[in-house]
């Protein structure tokens, strides 16, 4: 049974260039939503539950700092892993971003493996080929 | 900012993003004449420690290739939108990844790329660098606040 992704990314490109990424790293997944901004992604997550939530930061409407607060004032959504993907990987930004409650941190560029590892990591996802 | 350390850094992150997100390589050319009338362009602010402007100017078919690349699609499957996006997308990356290495605690915020004519900054105030993809040629500038190029 694969993970279920939510991608929140305001460049069409760059969520098709991270679903093609996903396929490359192997990892298997069940399915791949997408959302431009924090709002959309919130909207999605009302009908749809995901395994992990793979965001951006500076979107429009709804940035990825600002939807994290919101899913962190929800009780049901508050557990919900979320990984910030960013060309921010400054210690002040890593460091804002995981107090607010992200529960990993991506520099793009990454390399596929790099991107799974990171999602398996914060799954506590074992990789039984090491 | 020792312009050394700036050079190295803006290399730096050129080649990461190039070799990573866009799976091609770059070598670097000396000519700096003037872009091709046609090219893509993008700028883009960024603000905080340093603060600048950073341009880039792409040949279109260098443009359509690194989209192909990017989407992992043949380059002529692309389509117009999608090669404007692809290039905001690698001043965004470039730009971001150059801003990181001088990696300082104060929060940077990039701008959103913008597509579209600029005037060329003034060269004496900028960091340079010119390169030939496979199918045609790119070329940044990054202009810090302060002059210190």
């Amino acid at each position: 049974m694969g993970v279920s992704i939510l991608i929140v990314d305001d460049s069409a490109v760059m969520r098709t260039f991270i679903r093609r990424v996903l396929d490359l790293s192997g990892l298997e997944t069940s399915q791949c939503l997408e959302a431009a901004n924090g709002a959309e992604a919130l909207e999605a997550l009302q009908a749809h539950w995901v395994d992990v939530v793979l965001t951006d930061i500076n979107m429009p409407v709804m940035s990825g700092e600002q939807m994290i607060r919101r899913l962190q004032q929800s009780a049901v959504l508050e557990s919900l892993p979320v990984i910030v993907v960013s060309t921010d990987s400054t210690e002040a930004r890593m460091r804002q971003m995981m107090e607010l409650g992200a529960r990993g941190y991506v520099k793009k560029p990454f390399q596929p493996e790099q991107l799974r590892r990171e999602i398996e990591r914060v799954l506590g996802v074992c990789d039984a080929t090491g | 900012m020792p312009p050394v350390e700036m050079h190295q850094a803006l290399d730096t992150a050129i080649d990461q993003v190039l070799t990573t997100m866009f799976f091609s390589d770059a070598e670097r050319v000396e000519d700096c004449g003037a872009p091709p009338g046609d090219a893509v362009r993008a700028s883009l602010a960024f603000h905080g420690e340093p603060s600048g402007r950073f341009y880039l100017w792409i040949e279109p078919a260098a443009a359509r290739e690194l989209t192909g690349a990017f989407l992992g699609l043949d380059a002529a499957e692309v389509h117009p939108p999608q090669i404007q996006e692809t290039v905001r997308e690698l001043a965004n990356m470039i730009c971001g990844s150059f801003v990181s290495l001088f990696e300082t605690e104060v929060l940077f915020l990039l701008d959103a790329p913008q597509i579209d004519g600029f005037d060329p900054p003034d060269p004496q105030r900028c960091c340079r660098r010119r390169l030939r993809l496979d199918a045609g040629e790119l070329e940044i500038w990054l202009e810090l606040e302060g002059g210190q190029s």
